[in-house]
């Protein structure tokens, strides 16, 4: 993060951080695979209630959906800001991806607390249970990322983000999209297909 | 696995597989004999090793085959001949591997060679101990005494058999004291390594013991399978060669409270106490960002 | 400073993200819109399907820059995606979710 030196010779002439959250995000695929192959498996099987068509919210988690998809348009222009040198406004777009992204994990708290309420709980159903762990993992994810866009805020206000480390802002773009386009999937297969 | 009621074809697929992870063993535990075919042995600690590796590993991949024949499994399975082979495979297998590899590599390491006084006796404390320990449960398994749970009546008759595997466990364990004791002395009193105290032929054996961090000074260029025996064809390096300056990050101790984060939140939820959970997150994350903003050279 | 080695080419300018973030936001709104009218339900699931894979391309081409990077980093993401989604279809068959109910 702290070089001066800028990315070394390597064989396939790609930069080796960049190939190495690619790899990465390959292996999340995976992960986000099972838990969302798990929750299929077990849809429909729920012995005991809250069922989802009774307890899951369309409209308020489509603005949640809207959130998250204009927080990766803030996060793609604090890159565009950061890679043509424009401190200003890197530190502007990256405050606002990483509010954004507050406000996400904000109504998640709220769904799963409501949740709660209503009855639906990890040990309730298998519905819960799938659920949570699947939204519950994301949101962690979710968390990791808003940390780390802080941090490099943070690392801006302090002038320490330029040109020459844009590196750093293209990988925790790559993550955020990645969270989001997660959740894309989420949203269509938990919530809009019962 | 033959036992739950999979079905024929599952059972087939199977056995199959099983039976065929031997053709690929077997090929390598014909690498290992050709390797040391021809050469010019020397008994050191590390050879014992390896040696006893090939043989017990072997014998290990025997019990493995039989377990791969449903009909013969049916029998074996989730008995005492299951943990006879796992324990040959895995303990005269991989553990005499690591230690043939410890005793090989500990000069590279530390700068110090390991006692092969007591580097033998541990080797043929250990030899003895595994083979008293874990020949047996193959006898005690096929007549019946199951697996997981140590307790039998004295009408299944392997009493005895259990007592040999007794004093054969305890012999291993004094020989792991044997090889504290070799660590603990050679730290102060071992031989001097040297950049090569084997006349090894590969290039690990070229640089100082312990290695610089960076390792090689210039990348060497590899032209053979014995480079190091081969380095009267390397030509030296010219005075004003561009020497790509070594580019490697020095140690740092933060990966490893990072690492530590993590079991102290998984206690958390072990433990229901929730205050756990932020102080395992609060060494995690101090763990990350002091890794993360070192300084990369040193 | 050297920019990173080759494998990028010249990215794309704000207006091509905004572009992309407006499709985006109506792909979504057509999504749930689908989910609310009671007309489009016998194709409700292939046509969601649809719509957020369209999404999922879109963020991953653009955003994550993967449609201008090197074909190596597609190979890198898509191998596993690939494999993520036949192991999901072959969970789903294997525990009867392709099953018509009577």
């Amino acid at each position: 993060m702290a070089h001066a030196a800028a990315a070394h010779h390597t064989s396939l002439g790609l930069d080796n951080r960049k190939m190495a959250f690619w790899a990465f995000i390959g292996s999340e695929c995976l992960l986000f695979a099972s838990l969302i192959s798990t929750y299929l498996i077990y849809k429909g099987r729920s012995v005991v209630g809250p069922y989802p068509h009774e307890i899951l919210n369309i409209p308020f988690t489509s603005v949640s959906t809207f959130d998250l998809l204009m927080s990766s348009l803030m996060m793609v222009l604090a890159l565009a800001a950061v890679q043509r040198g424009d401190l200003k406004w890197a530190k502007v777009w990256l405050f606002l991806t990483a509010v954004l992204g507050m406000f996400f994990l904000a109504g998640q708290v709220y769904e799963f607390t409501s949740f709660v309420h209503e009855g639906l709980t990890l040990q309730r159903n298998l519905f819960g249970a799938t659920f949570f762990v699947l939204t519950g993992t994301h949101g962690a994810h979710v968390t990791v990322g808003v940390i780390w866009l802080l941090t490099l805020w943070w690392r801006a206000l302090r002038g320490k983000l330029g040109k020459g480390n844009a590196l750093t802002v293209e990988i925790c773009g790559l993550y955020w999209h990645f969270v989001d386009v997660v959740w894309i999937v989420i949203f269509t297969v938990v919530y809009l297909i019962q | 696995m033959f036992s739950v009621g999979l079905g024929p074809i599952a059972d087939s697929v199977f056995s199959a597989t099983t039976m065929l992870i031997a053709v690929p063993t077997g090929v390598k535990i014909f690498n290992w004999l050709a390797t040391l075919w021809g050469g010019q042995i020397r008994a050191t600690t590390a050879l014992h090793f390896a040696v006893g590796f090939i043989a017990l590993f072997t014998i290990g991949g025997l019990s493995g085959v039989m377990h791969a024949s449903p009909p013969a499994d049916l029998q074996q399975t989730d008995t005492y001949f299951v943990v006879a082979h796992i324990h040959y495979v895995l303990f005269g297998g991989t553990v005499f591997g690591l230690f043939a590899g410890m005793y090989y590599w500990w000069p590279k390491m530390t700068g110090r060679l390991l006692g092969e006084g007591l580097g033998k006796l541990h080797f043929w404390l250990m030899f003895v101990g595994m083979n008293l320990a874990f020949f047996p449960m193959h006898f005690i398994g096929l007549l019946g005494m199951p697996r997981r749970i140590y307790t039998y009546g004295p009408e299944l008759g392997v009493a005895k058999l259990n007592l040999v595997s007794t004093v054969g466990a305890f012999l291993i364990a004094v020989s792991i004291l044997v090889f504290l004791v070799n660590l603990w002395r050679t730290r102060t009193r071992g031989k001097v390594a040297g950049n090569d105290p084997w006349g090894g032929a590969t290039l690990e054996w070229t640089i100082p013991s312990p290695p610089p961090p960076h390792n090689f000074d210039v990348i060497p260029t590899v032209a053979s399978r014995l480079p190091r025996w081969s380095m009267t064809q390397l030509k030296a390096i010219p005075e004003d060669a561009e020497l790509e300056k070594p580019h490697a990050p020095a140690g740092s101790w933060w990966p490893l409270v990072a690492a530590l984060g993590l079991p102290v939140l998984a206690l958390a939820p072990l433990t229901h106490t929730l205050w756990v959970a932020f102080l395992g997150a609060a060494i995690l994350i101090t763990g990350i960002y002091r890794w993360a903003f070192e300084p990369f050279e040193v | 400073m050297r920019e990173s080695p080759a494998g990028e080419h010249a990215h794309p300018t704000a207006g091509v993200y905004l572009r992309v973030a407006a499709v985006l936001v109506i792909l979504t709104v057509i999504e749930v819109g689908v989910f609310y009218v009671p007309a489009f339900h016998p194709v409700l699931v292939p046509t969601l399907l649809f719509l957020s894979a369209l999404k999922f391309t879109l963020v991953v081409m653009f955003y994550m820059h993967l449609k201008m990077d090197s074909r190596f980093f597609t190979f890198l993401f898509g191998g596993p995606l690939l494999l993520a989604f036949v192991m999901t279809m072959g969970l789903m068959f294997l525990f009867g979710a392709f099953v018509l109910k009577k």
